[in-house]
């Protein structure tokens, strides 16, 4: 057999740090390696692998020695013979700056695309059943079961909701015995009414206006949306058996993008409309609030103090000229229940009276 | 070795931006197309690079790692460390929310501390796992120590710093810096650390005046635009000046410290040395910013390339290695990768 011209180069053994000067060449399926202060040594081409390319200069590892390395130097028949560099790596290399570029920004934009609307493309494919049972948790965390059940009260408030609904499946309100002065929407159909809230309007209708505009993100599915936003991560877990009460938490504190309260202030004027009550008694109730909101002290010792109704709600100017702006003149609008309901929603947190409970 | 003692040897770095940048955005296409997984092996990759290019004295290094041992160090952590304080956190948040502070408080430290530990190790462990996956004329570096104990110091030297209010930082950092490379080794040798806050203080404390006077400047900046302008267009400014101010902050701090960390460092008749000013780093910090701002983002892909490029450029070292005492490390190798620093967004390389 002939032998092919030996290729130079240079060895590490990985014993030592030593440079060797080193000779191969190609023996029956072997590499035949000489080098200074060496005994010859014959590597079968199995053990070696590809490190790493420099110019003309090729470099090789054995998997049985760490750290050795034989580099070596201008020869495409040995580069030829002996194993490849991975081919996956040799095709990414071939890829060229400009491609690589565009290829970046195309697959950054398709990320943020997704994730700018995946709270939209995901929102439909939440099981109702599953948004509500994070709103029902919610509602538990808060509320006291059973301190506000006037039962003449409840059915009042159900009613005036379920005129304000446009449709769909009846949307459960709850009374919490809470000083807080708000009413917020939870995923699924449910709202809660903070007593405060109750104490503090001056009619049925600022009430209505009120329960209109949280109708309306239910309609929306807002919190839904909501809870998604802040954590998509977060409703995964919950949904294969996680701690659902952290998402309860999410879905009280929410705050609504701009574009959800206004969609719900339009939503809540039509619906207002439909059944003949006025939204300016919401307007005079949200100046009102506004303006008690700055200048009353903040309740010290108390998480709830983060539930109050301007802190989740926006109030801006933009919201009440909307509202004010709905008014029509010269039409005549009803009452939003009568006294004796809104008497009896008044009611609600009081200590059950045992006659009133059996009447 | 062939070069005589005493001589000054040095690092160079012979890469070129655009090579870099074709291994940077196929990363980010392929990390993106695998939902984050190639990211691992993308990094190996770009360190394969970066670490060829590098030639210290005669020789270029190279990078040993795999995306594999990434990929697991990664999921051991996932398993073993963020899922227990995931939970952790969750229990805390709850225990917040019913204002139960017997348990929020325990609770709340507990996590705290945890994650102080835990940082203080994964800086100790990506070190030792980055030696151990570099070599240089085939011989690699190394610790024999896994850098739990390491965790502790960092934990018992935190509450120093915040028992005196933070005006020990400098000491912190330079004793962090000392204890972690002691523990180091290349081949036979053993790093020394010997790193002095010398000089460190007065920056220090030069700074937190700077600290001072910026802050008392944004407010009156602040108050001035917000009286002019849109109160948005005021808060925009003023983070924006905020901002500037911390990187200059840092960057100052930054110069000194490093300087002293790295020529306190030798190994077996090495010295090494940086000599990167104040003004070359604030250059550096307006550099990388300009990059990433420039790009709407995109550039920060190939920040990698110019944290080397920095950190190669401005290292030198004096003396000599004998390369016939330079034999292969004994240290255990690590087995997989640097999953704990990965977690908590360490290194920047």
């Amino acid at each position: 057999m002939t032998a092919p011209p030996a290729t130079t180069g240079h060895l590490y053994d990985g014993v030592t740090g030593v440079r060797r000067a080193a000779s191969a060449r190609l023996a029956e399926g072997r590499l035949r390696i000489e080098a200074r202060d060496m005994a010859p040594d014959e590597v079968p081409l199995a053990l070696l692998r590809h490190t790493g390319q420099r110019g003309a200069a090729d470099t090789y590892a054995r998997s049985d020695r760490p750290g050795w390395r034989l580099t070596l130097v201008d020869s495409p028949e040995m580069r030829a013979a002996l194993p490849q560099r991975d081919a996956f790596e040799a095709r990414l290399d071939r890829i060229g700056l400009p491609t690589a570029i565009a290829a970046g920004i195309v697959a950054l934009a398709v990320v943020a695309t997704v994730a700018l609307n995946f709270v939209d493309w995901v929102t439909p494919l939440v099981p109702d059943r599953a948004a509500d049972r994070i709103g029902s948790e919610a509602i538990a965390l808060l509320g006291e079961p059973g301190s506000c059940t006037g039962t003449a009260g409840q059915q009042a408030l159900d009613r005036l909701v379920a005129r304000l609904q446009p449709g769909g499946p009846a949307i459960r309100v709850h009374v919490i015995d809470s000083p807080t002065i708000n009413a917020f929407a939870v995923p699924g159909r449910h709202i809660g009414v903070l007593r405060g809230l109750i104490e503090e309007v001056k009619t049925a209708e600022e009430l209505a206006g009120v329960l209109a505009h949280e109708v309306a993100h239910v309609e929306g599915k807002h919190p839904l949306k909501g809870v998604l936003r802040a954590g998509a991560l977060a409703f995964v877990l919950q949904n294969v058996g996680g701690d659902a009460a952290s998402i309860a938490q999410t879905a009280l504190l929410l705050t609504y993008t701009r574009g959800a309260e206004s969609e719900a202030d339009v939503q809540a004027i039509a619906s207002l409309r439909r059944i003949g009550v006025s939204p300016k008694p919401l307007a005079e109730f949200l100046s009102y609030i506004g303006d008690y909101a700055g200048s009353e002290p903040q309740e010290e010792g108390s998480w709830r103090v983060v539930l109050r109704y301007a802190s989740t709600h926006p109030l801006t100017g933009d919201r009440r000229r909307r509202l004010l702006a709905a008014v029509e003149p010269g039409r005549s609008y009803r009452a939003a229940m009568t006294d004796t309901e809104w008497s009896a929603v008044q009611a609600m947190c009081e200590a059950p009276v045992p006659d009133r409970a059996t009447r | 070795m062939d070069d005589g003692g005493g001589a000054r040897v040095s690092f160079a770095f012979e890469g070129k931006l655009g090579d870099f940048a074709r291994i940077a955005f196929v990363n980010l296409l392929l990390t993106l197309l695998t939902l984050g997984v190639y990211a691992f092996w993308g990094s190996a990759r770009a360190r394969r690079y970066l670490w060829s290019h590098t030639r210290f004295i005669d020789d270029h290094l190279e990078w040993t790692g795999t995306g594999k041992e990434l990929f697991k160090g990664f999921v051991a952590v996932l398993l073993l460390v963020l899922l227990p304080l995931f939970a952790l956190n969750l229990l805390l948040q709850s225990a917040v929310m019913r204002g139960d502070t017997r348990l929020a408080f325990p609770l709340g430290l507990g996590f705290m501390v945890a994650i102080f530990y835990l940082v203080g190790a994964a800086h100790f462990r990506m070190l030792r796992y980055r030696l151990s996956r570099t070599l240089w004329r085939g011989i690699r570096g190394g610790s024999d120590d896994r850098g739990w104990r390491y965790g502790g110091f960092v934990l018992l030297r935190g509450v120093l710093v915040l028992v005196t209010f933070w005006l020990t930082v400098p000491s912190y950092n330079i004793a962090l810096w000392n204890r972690r490379w002691r523990a180091m080794s290349f081949g036979p040798f053993p790093f020394e650390a010997a790193a002095t806050t010398q000089g460190l203080y007065a920056r220090f404390w030069a700074l937190i005046g700077l600290g001072f006077v910026g802050m008392v400047g944004l407010a009156i900046l602040f108050a001035v635009v917000q009286g002019a302008s849109d109160p948005r267009v005021a808060s925009m400014l003023g983070t924006g000046a905020a901002y500037l101010l911390f990187a200059l902050i840092a960057a100052l701090y930054f110069a000194v410290y490093f300087r002293n960390a790295v020529n306190g460092l030798s190994l077996g008749g090495l010295a090494f040395r940086f000599d990167a000013s104040s003004g070359d780093w604030i250059r550096f910090f307006a550099g990388n910013f300009a990059l990433v701002a420039g790009t709407l983002g995109i550039g920060i892909v190939l920040l990698p390339y110019r944290n080397w490029q920095f950190l190669i450029t401005h290292l030198g070292a004096t003396g000599g290695i004998d390369a016939s005492r330079l034999s292969q490390s004994s240290t255990a190798a690590p087995g997989e990768g640097e999953g704990l620093a990965g977690a908590f967004e360490i290194g920047a390389i």
